[in-house]
């Protein structure tokens, strides 16, 4: 599905700040692969997801999608194949819209914006399904202003709008830092259940060890560019916390964090 | 009594044109977040297109149609310089307006050109069927029949799926990014329409007054601000009204706060003096009360 081949990047190149991140660095994602990707600061999972969705440029090496070379291609372009959740829930979403607008808006990706209508009426009974499986009630306020939803509940419909047209590709960027602990529970619930259901390959960066654990299929942790574990399938089911723990630790004191 | 009345009739008039002006500002300004100076030279662009081509025997309304074309055409490079070559917002509006005094000198001939006798919207087609009753109001009624044809176009639009990707750009930039379009592009479609009115609103003035004027530009986007901040605040609680009225209400109330000044002797040398101290007041009394959703554009110029 994607391939990262031979990956490098340095940050702030020719100046005394410069930072080797990755060093041939490769990745190879399977169809209906869900990866947990952990690590501490600096180690590399947000330049990852950057280097995937092409937010930053690499400075060499392969970003490969179905077999297409996709390396050159601008972020926005990507996004027609590639989903992508932040951590901050007003980023998914526009705050001076309402819910239908939003997901009315959404509804429509992939397609060209002109001059039909732009919501329309006879999908608002499909958008209250969809908002239905929330459980927050969001279905009876679809003409409420997102900007007053709460963090939570914004985040929640974020999960649903992106994930409204087919994509090959969802990539969680720690999607549930920025909530409580039980908003984050509902949250990364509804997340499983939605990747479940429409058989998503997702990529998902989380300091939640815990999630990191019980959800997904596959199992990273990055230190310094590099992913110093990777187990997938039984293998990962084996992985108890504690060693994850340990190893996280090892490395904080490496690097002094 | 009658001159209260013919008063009032050019505040309207004066309002109303104007008003279209504003609500091309509204689209840069309260949806991009734009502040696009470009407006103090597509304003006077769209009046000189129209004097060069009604002198030329064109139609009135089709010069009208030229002057948006225009407007839209330089609104294109403001948006160019913006987004491709990353020229700062203010600067890149007023690289335009600065190129647009000698271009408009260039299509009007010289920098004030009459246009008394010839053919306008507002002597010709459509004027003969108002009746003669009301013949007084007759410029008055054509500017309203305009003002009400292009809010509602402008209406129409911002409900299409274009139009909520554009309002999704001003709201959410990183939003239009995740729906696999480009937001630079939005901008430069927002910077087209706001300066296709701002000169369709000079073209319309052109012919209400029957002159051109190089300098007619000087301090539009001012007071196309004032008219979209004094209508967005009176009425932002209203949950009925729409947007565009607003602004339309807010060029009107503008207007009138002018002509009244000007009424009790105020000099009209004094009037761009006025047009600033009362777009103060508009922008710090809005600050001050602080419930207004205007309040960002006080603290950004603090900054």
């Amino acid at each position: 599905m994607l391939e990262l081949q031979k990956i490098n990047k340095t940050f702030h190149k020719g100046t005394v700040n410069e930072s080797v991140l990755f060093r041939d660095f490769n990745l190879t994602v399977e169809k209906d692969n869900f990866i947990s990707i952990i690590g501490s600061n600096g180690s590399g999972k947000s330049t990852l997801l950057n280097v995937i969705c092409g937010t930053i440029p690499v400075d060499s090496g392969k970003v490969l999608l179905r077999g297409n070379d996709i390396t050159k291609m601008k972020d926005f372009k990507r996004s027609d194949f590639i989903a992508r959740v932040y951590q901050d829930p007003a980023k998914g979403s526009c705050p001076s819209f309402s819910i239908l607008e939003n997901m009315a808006l959404a509804d429509n990706k992939g397609k060209p914006y002109l001059f039909t209508k732009a919501v329309n009426k006879s999908k608002i009974d499909e958008y209250r399904t969809h908002l239905e499986q929330l459980h927050l009630g969001l279905e009876n306020r679809i003409h409420d202003k997102v900007g007053n939803l709460s963090g939570g509940q914004r985040q929640a419909l974020a999960m649903i709008t992106s994930t409204l047209t087919p994509n090959d590709i969802l990539i969680l960027d720690e999607h549930t830092a920025a909530l409580d602990p039980k908003t984050a529970d509902n949250i990364m619930e509804l997340t499983y259940d939605l990747i479940k259901r429409k058989n998503l390959t997702t990529i998902m960066v989380t300091h939640n060890l815990k999630f990191a654990l019980s959800y997904g299929n596959r199992l990273m942790m990055m230190h310094q560019g590099e992913s110093i574990i990777d187990v997938s399938g039984e293998e990962k089911e084996r992985v108890q916390l504690s060693e994850v723990l340990e190893r996280f630790n090892e490395i904080s004191i490496e690097t002094g964090n | 009594m009658e001159t209260i009345l013919s008063l009032l009739k050019t505040i309207l008039e004066q309002g109303f044109i104007y008003g279209i002006l504003a609500l091309g500002i509204y689209i840069t300004y309260e949806i991009l977040d734009y502040p696009d100076l470009s407006v103090d030279g597509t304003f006077p662009l769209g009046a000189a297109i129209t004097v060069a081509f009604i002198l030329n025997g064109v139609d009135p309304w089709i010069a009208i149609i030229i002057s948006f074309l225009g407007g839209a055409l330089a609104g294109l490079a403001t948006g160019i310089f913006h987004v491709v070559f990353g020229i700062k917002d203010l600067l890149s509006g007023i690289l335009t307006m600065t190129a647009l005094y000698s271009i408009n000198l260039k299509i009007a001939g010289r920098a004030n050109v009459p246009i008394t006798n010839e053919t306008r919207i507002f002597n010709s087609g459509i004027t003969e069927y108002i009746p003669e009753s009301l013949a007084n109001y007759k410029t008055l009624i054509i500017i309203f029949i305009c003002v009400i044809i292009i809010k509602k176009l402008l209406d129409l639009y911002l409900k299409t799926k274009s139009g909520l990707l554009l309002r999704a750009t001003g709201d959410n930039p990183g939003m239009v990014t995740l729906l696999a379009k480009n937001h630079g592009y939005m901008k430069i479609i927002g910077l087209m329409i706001c300066n296709g009115l701002a000169a369709v609103g000079g073209s319309i003035l052109a012919q209400q007054q029957r002159y051109f004027d190089s300098t007619m530009g000087t301090g539009m986007l001012v007071m196309g601000l004032a008219s979209v901040i004094i209508g967005r605040s009176i009425f932002k609680k209203s949950k009925f009204m729409k947007a565009t009225t607003m602004v339309l209400i807010g060029s009107v109330i503008y207007k009138t706060c002018l002509a009244v000044a000007i009424y009790y002797g105020v000099n009209p040398n004094d009037l761009k003096l006025l047009m600033t101290i009362l777009f103060l007041i508009v922008l710090i009394s809005n600050d001050a009360i602080g419930k207004g959703g205007f309040k960002k554009y006080v603290r950004a110029s603090k900054n």
